[in-house]
């Protein structure tokens, strides 16, 4: 009777629908690159690209543009197109338009990426110079799939500090922290190629600042994580030469360590910070002659010189432009917290009004195997 | 028809009864004639039964020997038994009790007795004159010699398995203990196959009630006959409708022993080469002589290699189809389009896919064990084929799933124990089916329905889930980790021993 029973259950068990949100993965359209844009009327755009897995299919990958005024809202648009269902669980990459970054209010379009648990917070932010189409339309011969190879492209070139990698959650953080300013990928579509440009720098309210190169990421990064993933740099040294030779005098370098240490102070009315830096650095590349073994110290000298210059001008740049993607406002709120209560809802105004010092203390562990 | 048909049916319950009456047992007659004849009458259509009558007039008359041909050793018949009564020289007198050169003569008086002496393959010797009857144990059957055990080979063990016959298989303990201590509670079973049971156990060790209870449970047994251990194991089980094995057999003496030793109960039963050891833990399914014997981060390696194929054999593909059908986001993305490009093609719904090869893989191993050697060498290779690249060409399953199965199937040979890994292999196929259903919440459903499974589970009234739950921290010592054996001293917990300590200090202490 018991058995009878057990079984009575099982095949009743099995009877049932089940889950409703069963869905096949050869019947989804994954979304893996999601792009935001607005034309020429300041209508808004949606762009998906999405791996094809039919044989019978010569394009690996399809991509649909649609006209609409929310996310949801496109996906209705995106399943009348494509094969499958989309679904937004593994995008990749979500690529906003420069011209919409103009628009303060560009941020509240991502709310069902928050707030729908099915859509994947891990993905890359992005921003494209340009209009959004011509990346979409891009369709490369010598790549793998475009999302694919926007993919990994960013992740590679954070792995070099050649720029930023702030993913969805990331960016949410960012957003709503008034210590700091967000900060995003900045890609461009050339010819011939998808190009990572540095890093865009966004204001307090999240409209586009401006851009750092990727050299200047290196600083941004090194400032930001102290040292994570691989940080090269080479710099110019003014050495006495002849002027007509062709190799210009560089030095190239791998910083092996960085500690950081911020002072925060307020002084007459605006916050001071003091960045001490301890780079332990080995020297990669070296185009001129130089005595190491006996100059070194000045050698460190020089390359803290130099460094300080170029973090004085990033930091310069950034005051000017109203972003602080270095995350002061953390720092003063840390050390300095009944000052910077007064002007938080205003911070980036307040870190103009800052000084900073920068003060590398470079120290040459390595010089390469040869002399 | 039919009634005719239920007519004939008695069950078992209606002998019992019959046989519960105290019906009149016939007694051995002094004249030999009259015991022949009943004889006769109750071994009626028994060509093989041998009754052979001489003269042995200068010691007792006429006596009659019976045997059944082929349960006795001839030799045994003819030098010690017929020799010595046929060839006795005149003169001399002595009792033909003492001219049986055989080692264990005892005396029926009824032909019950007589009965069942005969079927056992006793000699029994009627002689004239006389109300007994002598009961001369000469037996001998067919055997197959000792080979090494097949289904549970060891590197570094012995290389002795269990034979068909209990006496045998109890001298094969003895020899790895050879105690006083080493007590064997002999019980008989079956109505019709009567079948000798040996409840074998260390008694200043094992604890009495466990004891007990096994006695009471066998004792209760009523059958017509127990061809096998692990039938019996069906019988005294505490949980009949669980997919696990609650006892542990084995076809190895030392493996037996050394549960033995550990306070555990074994039970020989005669005409089966498998020894049935009790009570058993869900772990000690996972463990192996070869354990004791290779050193103890190896061993320590390997028994986590197991229980991670435990998982694995149980999980995998339910897991492969919780995320084809559900929970596609926790794909890495690489894995992703290949599984899409893989998946793309095949027409079945990722449970029918499984299911297809799980039943292939299952239907392979299944017909690999019956075929002869010359034979089962094809199945690997059809196998090999089918499996390997032809369902994959013919686009009825993806690659990845030929990956899974293949998993599956390494996953599940590791687990030592056959029944624990036949216990597996069902289990997977319902979490295929809770995962098609419900995806990852189903599989974490029948997860901890299972782990709630395994914690009512007793053996003999023991924790089947010990030494994890209930959690007994000193036997962790031989659970994931096998620490060296000198830092075993006591018995475990899991087994209730009236005595714990199993050794001393081993090891010098660390002075220098």
């Amino acid at each position: 009777m018991r058995a009878f029973q057990i079984l009575l259950c099982s095949f009743l068990v099995i009877m049932l629908a089940g889950c409703k949100d069963q869905i096949n993965l050869e019947d989804t359209t994954l979304t893996l690159m999601l792009g935001i844009d607005l034309n020429e009327k300041n209508e808004l755009l949606y762009f998906i690209s999405s791996p094809v897995f039919n044989r019978e299919a010569k394009e690996k990958s399809e991509q649909y543009g649609i006209r609409s005024s929310t996310i949801r809202e496109a996906r209705m648009g995106f399943d009348e197109r494509v094969t499958g269902l989309t679904q937004p669980g593994k995008i990749q990459v979500l690529v906003m338009g420069k011209k919409l970054l103009a628009h303060p209010d560009w941020f509240r379009l991502l709310d069902v990426v928050f707030r729908d648990a099915k859509f994947s917070v891990n993905a890359r932010m992005a921003v494209l110079d340009g209009p959004l189409h011509e990346l979409f339309d891009f369709k490369p011969k010598d790549k793998p799939r475009l999302s694919i190879h926007v993919t990994t492209l960013i992740d590679t070139a954070n792995n070099r500090n050649l720029t930023v990698k702030t993913r969805a959650q990331e960016l949410h953080r960012q957003m709503y922290e008034k210590g700091m300013t967000p900060t995003l990928t900045e890609l461009k579509k050339e010819k011939k190629a998808v190009k990572v440009m540095g890093t865009a720098l966004l204001k307090e309210n999240g409209t586009y600042a401006g851009s750092i190169e990727p050299r200047d990421t290196i600083l941004l990064q090194m400032l930001l994580h102290e040292k994570q993933g691989e940080l090269s740099v080479t710099i110019p040294i003014k050495e006495p030469n002849e002027h007509n030779q062709i190799v210009k005098d560089r030095i190239s370098f791998f910083i092996k360590g960085v500690q950081k240490k911020v002072k925060t102070t307020y002084q007459n009315g605006r916050f001071h910070f003091d960045v001490h830096f301890k780079l332990r650095v080995s020297v990669s590349e070296r185009m001129f002659p130089f005595d190491m073994k006996k100059d070194y110290k000045k050698m460190e000298r020089m390359i803290s010189d130099e460094l300080q210059k170029d973090y004085m001008k990033l930091i310069k740049k950034c005051q000017e432009i109203g972003a602080d993607p270095f995350g002061f406002g953390l720092y003063a709120r840390a050390y300095e917290y009944k000052e910077y209560k007064k002007v938080e809802d205003d911070w980036t105004k307040a870190f103009s009004n800052a000084t900073v010092e920068i003060k590398p203390d470079v120290s040459i562990k390595g010089n390469g195997v040869i002399k | 028809m039919r009634g005719w048909l239920r007519r004939k049916k008695t069950s078992v319950k209606d002998r019992m009864s019959h046989s519960s009456e105290p019906i009149r047992v016939r007694e051995i007659s002094e004249r030999l004639s009259d015991n022949l004849a009943e004889l006769n009458a109750i071994f009626t259509l028994t060509p093989d039964l041998v009754i052979r009558t001489f003269a042995c007039q200068h010691i007792e008359g006429m006596v009659t020997l019976v045997y059944l041909n082929g349960l006795v050793d001839k030799n045994s018949i003819n030098n010690n038994v017929l020799r010595p009564l046929l060839s006795h020289p005149e003169g001399e007198k002595s009792s033909v009790f003492d001219l049986l050169s055989v080692g264990k003569v005892s005396v029926a008086y009824d032909f019950r007795k007589v009965e069942t002496e005969i079927l056992l393959g006793s000699s029994l010797l009627f002689i004239e004159g006389r109300k007994e009857v002598l009961v001369i144990e000469a037996n001998g059957w067919p055997q197959r010699a000792i080979e090494d055990p097949q289904l549970e080979a060891a590197l570094k063990g012995g290389h002795q398995g269990f034979v068909e016959t209990d006496t045998q298989n109890i001298a094969l303990i003895r020899r790895y203990i050879p105690n006083r201590e080493l007590k064997i509670k002999e019980m008989w079973l079956g109505e019709r196959g009567l079948t000798k049971l040996s409840i074998i156990f260390l008694a200043d060790v094992t604890n009495p009630e466990i004891l007990q209870e096994l006695e009471d449970r066998l004792k209760s047994i009523k059958v017509d006959s127990i061809l096998n251990a692990s039938e019996l194991e069906e019988y005294i089980e505490d949980n009949p409708y669980s997919l696990f094995p609650q006892f542990l057999t084995s076809e190895r003496p030392d493996s037996v022993a050394s549960h033995i030793l550990q306070g555990k109960i074994a039970v020989v039963v005669d005409r089966s080469p498998s020894v049935l050891i009790g009570p058993a833990t869900f772990v000690s399914f996972f463990q192996n002589v070869d354990d004791y014997g290779t050193r103890w981060p190896v061993a320590t390696f390997i028994r986590m290699l197991r229980y991670l194929a435990f998982l694995i054999a149980t999980f995998l593909p339910a897991i492969y189809i919780a995320l084809i059908s559900f929970n596609y986001e926790v794909i890495p993305l690489d894995l992703i389009l290949s599984v899409g490009e893989s998946r793309e093609k095949v027409p079945f719904p990722p449970l029918l896919e499984a299911f297809i090869m799980e039943l292939t893989l299952e239907m392979l191993r299944e017909s690999g064990i019956r075929l002869p050697a010359p034979i089962g060498q094809t199945v690997g290779i059809v196998g090999g084929i089918v499996i390997g690249q032809a369902v994959v060409q013919a686009g009825i399953v993806s690659n990845i799933m030929v990956i899974v199965v293949a998993f599956t199937a390494i996953s599940s040979f590791i687990i030592p124990n056959y029944d624990m890994a036949s216990a597996v292999r069902l289990i997977r196929f319902l979490m295929m089916i809770l995962a098609a259903m419900f995806g990852f919440v189903g599989i974490i459903v029948g997860l901890m329905a299972l782990i709630g499974h395994l914690i009512t589970l007793e053996s003999l009234g023991v924790p089947y889930g010990s030494p994890l739950a209930p959690a007994r921290f000193g036997d962790w010592k031989d659970l994931f980790i096998r620490l060296p054996l000198w830092k075993m001293k006591d018995r475990p917990l899991s087994a209730h021993t009236i005595e714990e300590q199993r050794q001393g200090d081993n090891r010098p202490r660390e002075d220098g």
